[in-house]
């Protein structure tokens, strides 16, 4: 879902870099506000190739297999470094894949990196139940997953289907958004399932991952 | 990896010469003039624009193919949609399927602007090394964290890249297939993911302590990195006025066909 | 040379104790005095508490218990002393910077000194460790043994007194491990015009015999003996009650076998 290069209007493009500016802004306020705000930089760093790397792995979506885009476990572990960790993450790939472009970098990042910051909440929220439980922390891992990828792809669905072609009516519009978005659903399980599959894997060997401030 | 990307950074050309901090201002203002571009006649200026300048980089032109080739696909299915399904004006009929104009020109439009774009980031990108770009923005005010998190990142790329292609490989000797997304090959690749992130997350806290044994955080102001001086002359100037020009003239041309 | 009739120690130690919040006692109790231009070596089975010790005397790491003096000056946990190097296991995890030069300049970058100094600095540091030829290739491009020279590069160009090195021949091949062992017996990098101070933990006994004046055994958490290296590593009980075995060199011959 990384929108590339030449398909956006311009004013599209700028407005995004505006909303990840803002965005990118709020973060480092809220990372600066922390007691040791240099000290999160190697695991944030570290994290950011983790997760660039993790996405590289194919899971199987027959007929194919998909690489995940887990910003909503990006969101559980990293909090608000998920934002600058996002934004690298698809700088990166921009540069260094040509997958996504540089005029989209900052309609890209707000488009995952908002819903990561969103997911980093949601997975917080299992401290109102049973932090410990491991049934609960698979249910908030999942909710976490499946909304981290949905909202993004709806926000991508919605970008492309009301900027790209100035000529489809609004029947064919609207058609277009529920038949992409139905063919989100089972993408929106198996992130949501592999992102409580972690966050159970996390919670064993290295729950420290999974405190996140 | 992205050693394709350095592959021809030590190439010499005009491009190769030209001051980072000036390079990297005057190659993005330009493509963003580009993405301003929304009329059909001057699209022939920003082809002839894009392949003067690749030209003059000495990049080759296999380069350019192989960096195609990947987004490529998603313009593919622009392709096979956008023609058929955007705007009232029919110019053939191919059984029900009916070619329309509009989004003809609507794919014209998106396939030459990607094009234009995709290969002047190449040229900003791929006559560099992608250090010294990365440091040319932080001299442009990139903030300190975000600029030590880019460089740290990719520094650790190799090594975790490594880590997954070791851990996939000894995966598949012992006999694992990722076939259908069963529970148990989630799981698998889940356990995967996740070594990855501890894996990482430990070496992180082992690269803190060597941070801090050689003073990071100790409150004394590092000195501005040594080689970040300055040393632009007056063509690098000229060239990134050069550019500025260009990139009015698109958008001038824009705003008032 | 002037030898004062008392000199101060490089580094005292007393009544150190460590625990990591899932591990206690990694070091318990530990005494240990180091001259100025002494080569020591460490020894002991993993777990002994060597790492964890040297990360404590560094200041990375904050003792449960007990004083550590540097140069006659308290150590604080936190603090920066640059005169205090250390050379890690894995240099990966000290190589963090894209280029061989910023990496070797970071250090003396954190001293505040003048882009011009730091420069300085870092021809010095490569040039002493036979590294020059390395300095704009980045860290993921270099074979083990280039590492490990960088890496000590980097801490030498911030000029320390003492340098710690942990296990510094593991994973060498046997061309950079002879090359290692000639740089740490020339090491006269005490850039104060003194001989440099040395601790050296490893499992390489033999390095240890060529290199270091004196040994200190440790093994659990407890630094167990301290002598001369012969002495102390020939004796076969003490060596294998601490998992560790004599050096081949020490093991005397009924049948000869070298020429």
């Amino acid at each position: 879902m990384h929108i590339p290069d030449g398909i956006l209007p311009a004013a599209v493009c700028a407005a995004g870099y505006a909303t990840t500016g803002a965005a990118t802004w709020v973060s480092l306020r809220k990372i600066n506000q922390q007691a040791d705000p240099r000290a999160g930089i190697p695991k944030a760093s570290l994290l950011t190739s983790a997760f660039f790397v993790a996405s590289w792995i194919h899971v199987p979506v027959p007929p194919t297999s998909a690489h995940l885009v887990l910003n909503g476990l990006l969101g559980a572990t990293l909090g608000y470094y998920a934002f600058p960790a996002i934004l690298i993450g698809l700088f990166f790939q921009a540069v260094m894949f040509q997958h996504g472009g540089l005029t989209t970098l900052g309609v890209n990042a707000t488009m995952m990196g908002v819903p990561a910051l969103l997911s980093y909440y949601i997975f917080r929220l299992r401290g109102l139940v049973d932090q410990e439980n491991r049934v609960w922390t698979a249910v908030f891992g999942f909710v976490a997953g499946a909304v981290g990828l949905g909202v993004a792809a709806l926000i991508a669905m919605v970008l492309l289907i009301t900027t790209i072609p100035a000529h489809l009516d609004v029947e064919a519009e609207r058609a277009s958004i529920y038949a992409l978005t139905t063919a989100h659903v089972p993408l929106m399980l198996i992130e949501g399932l592999f992102t409580a599959l972690v966050v159970l894997f996390l919670q064993r060997v290295k729950p420290e991952l999974l405190e996140q401030g | 990896m992205n050693l394709g990307l350095e592959a021809f950074a030590h190439l010499d050309s005009p491009f190769h010469r030209w001051a980072p901090k000036h390079k990297l201002v005057g190659l993005t203002v330009l493509i963003f003039a580009f993405s301003f571009v929304r009329d059909l006649h001057l699209l022939p200026a920003m082809l002839a624009v894009t392949f003067i300048l690749y030209a003059v980089s000495r990049l080759p032109l296999s380069f350019l193919l192989a960096r195609l080739r990947y987004p490529g696909f998603f313009l593919l299915a622009l392709a096979l949609l956008l023609p058929f399904l955007s705007g009232q004006t029919v110019i053939l009929r191919l059984g029900p399927l009916a070619l329309r104009q509009e989004g003809c020109l609507d794919l014209l439009l998106i396939v030459v602007k990607f094009v234009s774009i995709l290969t002047l980031s190449l040229v900003l990108f791929g006559s560099a090394p992608f250090l010294s770009t990365i440091k040319a923005m932080q001299g442009l005010g990139l903030p300190s964290i975000l600029a030590d998190m880019t460089l740290l990142s990719y520094r650790y790329l190799y090594e975790v890249g490594d880590d997954l292609h070791k851990m996939e490989t000894a995966m598949g000797l012992r006999g694992f297939r990722a076939r259908r997304p069963s529970r148990r090959t989630l799981g698998v690749l889940a356990a995967l993911a996740g070594s990855l992130l501890v894996r990482s997350y430990e070496r992180s806290e082992r690269i803190y302590k060597a941070m801090v044994l050689r003073g990071f955080g100790a409150g004394v102001r590092p000195a501005p990195h040594s080689r970040e001086r300055s040393q632009a002359h007056v063509h690098d100037y000229l060239a990134l006025g050069g550019a500025l020009f260009v990139a009015a003239g698109f958008l001038a041309a824009q705003i008032l066909l | 040379m002037n030898q004062t009739p008392f000199q101060a120690p490089a580094l005292l130690v007393s009544g150190l104790s460590f625990s990591y919040p899932d591990q206690p006692d990694v070091l318990r109790g530990v005494n240990l005095r180091v001259q100025p231009g002494e080569r020591v070596g460490f020894v002991g089975p993993n777990g002994a508490g060597k790492t964890t010790l040297f990360l404590v005397v560094c200041g990375v790491l904050k003792p449960d218990a007990g004083d550590i003096t540097l140069y006659g000056e308290p150590l604080v946990h936190g603090g920066f002393r640059p005169e205090i190097g250390m050379v890690f296991q894995n240099s990966d995890d000290q190589l963090f910077c894209p280029s061989v030069r910023d990496d070797v300049a970071f250090g003396p970058q954190n001293l505040g000194l003048s882009p011009g100094e730091v420069d300085a600095r870092v021809e010095e540091a490569l040039s002493i460790t036979g590294a020059l030829d390395l300095v704009e290739r980045p860290p993921h491009h270099l074979s083990g043994g280039e590492k490990r020279m960088v890496s000590i590069a980097g801490a030498l160009a911030m000029h320390p007194r003492l340098m710690i090195y942990d296990e510094p021949s593991a994973n060498l091949d046997i061309r950079s491990r002879r090359r290692l062992i000639r740089f740490l017996q020339n090491a006269t990098h005490g850039f104060s015009g003194e001989k440099a101070t040395l601790l050296v933990a490893s499992h390489d006994l033999e390095l240890i015999l060529e290199l270091c004046d004196r040994v200190v055994l440790m093994d659990e958490g407890q630094i167990v003996v301290n002598g001369d290296p012969r002495e102390l590593m020939s004796d076969v009980a003490l060596m294998e009650a601490h998992g560790l075995e004599r050096p081949h060199s020490l093991v005397p011959h009924a049948e000869p076998h070298h020429a």
